[in-house]
């Protein structure tokens, strides 16, 4: 008896919880815009997020990860109003396949590379990449270098670097920690004394009392194309958030961030 | 380049070490929560299925602090360095932790089923409490020990986010079977995320496979109660 209440009351429970979320799964939408961003946006986004839904009667919600993720998301069902990518692969990706609107698509913001440690580490700064890869890390955390663009980007600036009989990217081959978006690798960087990692500049700014520069590549660009997706070219908040992330508040808060705004929506 | 062959390979390998590891504290633990009445059993029972509820990703975190330099095993507090984190071993620690809990439930229930008076008649036989053990309750164990080990093993191959918190995925050295096929995934490399797809399905299949033909015979030989 005691063995059956407990079963009906579980069901009860279970059931009361499926009927709430239906009822809440989508409350809002009308007035949500769903913003896919690369992870590297995630702090200067979300501020640029509240002060939009503060200014608005909107709301926003983010995806964030890397951005090859997003771009697999969006193009096996479109769930989003927005993409902002770290780069013109994924972007070029999600856009041959019709799924966002290639008219809206523009360069938002740039940025560049960083090597850091954390700030327990015993290296000091270094003025090139080989000082760099002579550093006796046992781990050198980069995103993935075949999806992730901070680890293409990161991949690309150590090839270019000749060391010996071939580059810095071989040579360091052995101590690569891949993972999957670009907060995951400097978690993993700052975590732990024996690693280097390879992050954004903006990464750095962001967590600059828990790490230390080693060294930072001043003529790398990474850029972060934007563009509405087809449901988003349909939505009033989302068009709103679109205009908004390029009004002059927000370019000041990713000014803020570190990252350096791409000339074209500057010079609109 | 490193090939699906050596990924699986080195999978089962960590899972089988795994559960050697914790073969005997299992054991021993499922053992005493079978037989033995004390104080904080239920907490000891509690704190050994932890892992099981809580989401993988908390444990691995927790992992994270207590193998960071300044964590409890770390090497600012031993004073040397285990050297665990983003190296194989932690995919071991990770993988005996969270199969831990159901090894220790399942070999629990084969203690259960041995008929306590079986044991009582080995002592009067004038046996000692382990000889008793030993030859009597283990014995009588054994299939539901295999199962134990089994869904333990199989707990452990599809280990992922304990796993890539403190053992991380780097091919070729901590990448495990599922690890590798969050990264074909997120490449998009659907080629190599079937394949291990179909490993990992065959795999599993093997051990559901043989864990309920073990326990099928052991409900058909009746496990010597009546």
């Amino acid at each position: 008896m005691v063995a059956n209440r407990g079963i009906v009351g579980f069901v009860a429970v279970t059931m009361l919880g499926a009927v709430l979320t239906g009822c809440f799964w989508n409350r809002g939408s009308e007035k949500e815009v769903v913003v896919f961003a690369a992870s590297s946006l995630n702090g200067s986004l979300q501020e640029i997020g509240r002060l939009f839904e503060a200014a608005t009667e909107y709301r926003v919600a983010f995806n964030f990860a890397g951005s090859n993720v997003l771009a697999r998301q969006l193009v096996a069902s479109v769930e989003a109003d927005i993409y902002i990518s770290a780069d013109d692969q994924w972007m070029d990706f999600v856009e041959e396949s019709g799924e966002v609107h290639s008219e809206t698509r523009r360069d938002l913001l740039e940025n560049t590379l960083v090597a850091l440690c954390a700030a327990e580490a015993t290296w000091g700064p270094v003025s090139n990449v080989s000082e760099l890869a002579e550093l006796d890390f046992r781990v050198l955390c980069v995103s993935d270098p075949v999806a992730v663009p901070a680890g293409r980007y990161a991949r690309q600036w150590l090839s270019n670097v000749g060391m010996g009989q071939t580059n810095a990217w071989a040579a360091l081959a052995e101590r690569l920690s891949p993972s999957s978006d670009v907060k995951a690798t400097l978690a993993q960087t700052l975590s732990r004394r024996d690693a280097v990692g390879i992050v954004y500049w903006t990464d750095y700014l962001e967590r600059k009392n828990e790490a230390r520069l080693l060294l930072k590549n001043d003529e790398f660009e990474a850029r972060y194309p934007i563009a509405l997706t087809r449901s988003g070219m349909e939505k009033q908040p989302a068009g709103a958030f679109f205009r908004f992330v390029q009004s002059d508040a927000a370019l000041e808060i990713f000014r803020n961030y570190g990252f350096a705004i791409a000339s074209m929506v500057e010079s609109e | 380049m490193e090939t699906i062959y050596e990924t699986v390979v080195r999978t089962i390998g960590w899972a089988s070490f795994s559960i050697g590891l914790i073969c005997v504290p299992g054991v021993a633990i499922a053992y005493l929560l079978s037989r033995k009445e004390f104080a904080g059993k239920h907490v000891l029972s509690a704190l050994t299925t932890l892992p099981l509820v809580l989401p993988p990703t908390a444990v691995g975190y927790l992992l994270l602090k207590v193998f960071a330099d300044y964590g409890l095993l770390g090497p600012d507090t031993l004073g040397f360095d285990l050297r665990v984190l983003l190296t194989w071993k932690a995919v071991v620690v990770a993988c005996s932790v969270m199969a831990f809990p159901i090894f220790v439930r399942t070999a629990k229930l084969a203690f259960d089923e041995v008929d306590p008076r079986l044991e009582d008649m080995g002592r009067t036989l004038g046996m000692s409490g382990w000889r008793v053990f030993y030859s009597v309750t283990l014995p009588l164990a054994a299939r539901g020990l295999v199962a134990a080990m089994l869904l333990g093993f199989a707990r452990s191959m599809g280990e992922f986010g304990a796993t890539v918190i403190i053992a991380g995925n780097i091919p070729g050295k901590t990448q495990t079977l599922a690890s590798a096929i969050f990264t074909a995934q997120q490449r998009g490399d659907d080629a190599s995320a079937t394949t291990l797809l179909w490993v990992a399905l065959l795999v599993g299949f093997g051990i559901v496979y043989a864990t309920e033909r073990l326990s099928l015979r052991r409900v058909n030989t009746g496990g010597g109660r009546a």
